[in-house]
């Protein structure tokens, strides 16, 4: 199946999208995941030139916020759809390497609606984002709260993402959202000081799974990773 | 200033911060150990803190940070999902209000945004945050490590008994 080219209608992007997001419903009702996933691929990639190229020049910071609002939709949308690949597969849930998968996805798209959540009107994100709560339960209900890897990291210098000015002496705050971007600081000298177990991380990613312990209290795990809801904005 | 009149001010101040230095501002947003570190090169910035005082600033409050006071200050990023805000210390109570109501808000929005995301049944991340409010020539101290509710509760009753 080929990646569809998608024109972006500049004049009613918001319509657009609309009709899009029920296109990519209806996809995932019938189960064709595959069509699904393809369409948000087919989308972001417009969204992604005009927010990475600039180069239009009408538009303004609100339309930037925008599409970067609608690409990291249809991200989370994708993301749900190629989770929904496995969880459609009979007795998925006996399998580990499925239940990491399925775990890293459910967080990939829960991130990403969370932080487009009350910035994007949709029932039907609003009736992905409880199945996305359902599933959560179950993982609870299956495997308690979890316990999760914790690093701590000494920040000795950093840049702001928008500016690239020392962000302790800019305006910008992290977090936020200028014109189509998303306010980070990037770390340019770090020291790892320790690494913690905690019952409530902030990368839910890096949970500590039972299968996999090595030897006696000896367990493989992740303790820092790298997502960021955008970040595939940056991927070639 | 006055000196006699700064002495709670003098005791506070620490690592080469002179009341000369803060006497513009209305809060301090300071690294977390600005008080019992043994040096300058040992201070640690709480990982929200930074977010904090650029929002003061931004809603007029006259803010100086570590940075702004001169201090090089390496800013320590953790993981846990628990809010880090360092020391704020409140040197004009004019401003307390004010202060007490962007305070809650920053908090309520960060756990806001992680309730969305975690079962009522999962415990929740705790503040840290250690608070000073100079009134009357004296400085009262409140140092928290807790649940946020009870903190929001605390800081509208200082509000209040304003």
């Amino acid at each position: 199946m080929m990646i569809e080219k998608i024109e972006i209608n500049k004049d009613d992007y918001l319509s657009q999208a609309e009709n899009y997001i029920q296109k990519w419903y209806d996809h995932t009702v019938k189960r064709e995941l595959d069509k699904a996933i393809y369409l948000c691929q087919s989308l972001i990639q417009p969204y992604k030139q005009i927010l990475n190229n600039r180069d239009w020049p009408k538009a303004t910071e609100n339309d930037f916020n925008n599409f970067l609002i609608l690409a990291i939709t249809f991200k989370a949308f994708e993301d749900y759809a190629e989770l929904g690949k496995i969880i459609i597969q009979d007795k998925w849930d006996q399998d580990n390497s499925n239940l990491e998968a399925v775990w890293l996805k459910l967080w990939d798209s829960k991130d990403r609606f969370d932080s487009v959540r009350g910035k994007i009107q949709s029932e039907i994100v609003d009736r992905i984002y409880s199945n996305l709560e359902d599933l959560l339960a179950q993982y609870k209900q299956n495997f308690g709260n979890g316990l999760y890897a914790s690093p701590e990291i000494l920040i000795k210098k950093e840049v702001c993402s928008i500016c690239q000015k020392d962000i302790r002496a800019c305006t910008h705050i992290k977090g936020r959202w200028y014109d189509g971007k998303i306010c980070r600081g990037i770390a340019e000298d770090i020291e790892m000081k320790t690494i913690s177990i905690v019952t409530v991380p902030k990368d839910p990613r890096c949970r500590i799974w039972p299968w996999r312990e090595k030897e006696e209290r000896v367990f493989e795990m992740a303790v820092l990773t790298l997502f960021q809801v955008d970040n595939f904005l940056n991927d070639d | 200033m006055n000196n006699d009149s700064n002495l709670d001010l003098t005791t506070e101040l620490q690592n080469g911060i002179s009341v000369d230095d803060i006497k513009d501002f209305q809060v301090l947003v300071l690294p977390e150990n600005f008080n019992s570190a043994s040096d300058k090169e040992s201070l640690i910035e709480a990982s929200d803190s930074l977010n904090m005082s650029k929002i003061f600033k931004e809603e007029g409050l006259k803010c100086a940070n570590a940075y702004d006071l001169g201090l090089d200050v390496p800013a320590l990023e953790r993981r846990g999902s628990d809010i880090w805000l360092g020391q704020i210390f409140i040197i004009d109570d004019v401003a307390l209000p004010l202060i007490i109501n962007i305070l809650t808000t920053f908090i309520q929005n960060k756990i806001s945004k992680k309730s969305v995301t975690e079962s009522k049944s999962e415990p929740e991340g705790k503040v840290h945050l250690e608070l000073k409010i100079r009134k009357n020539g004296t400085v009262n101290k409140l140092k928290y490590n807790g649940d946020s509710k009870t903190l929001v509760r605390i800081m509208q009753n200082l509000k209040n008994d304003d």
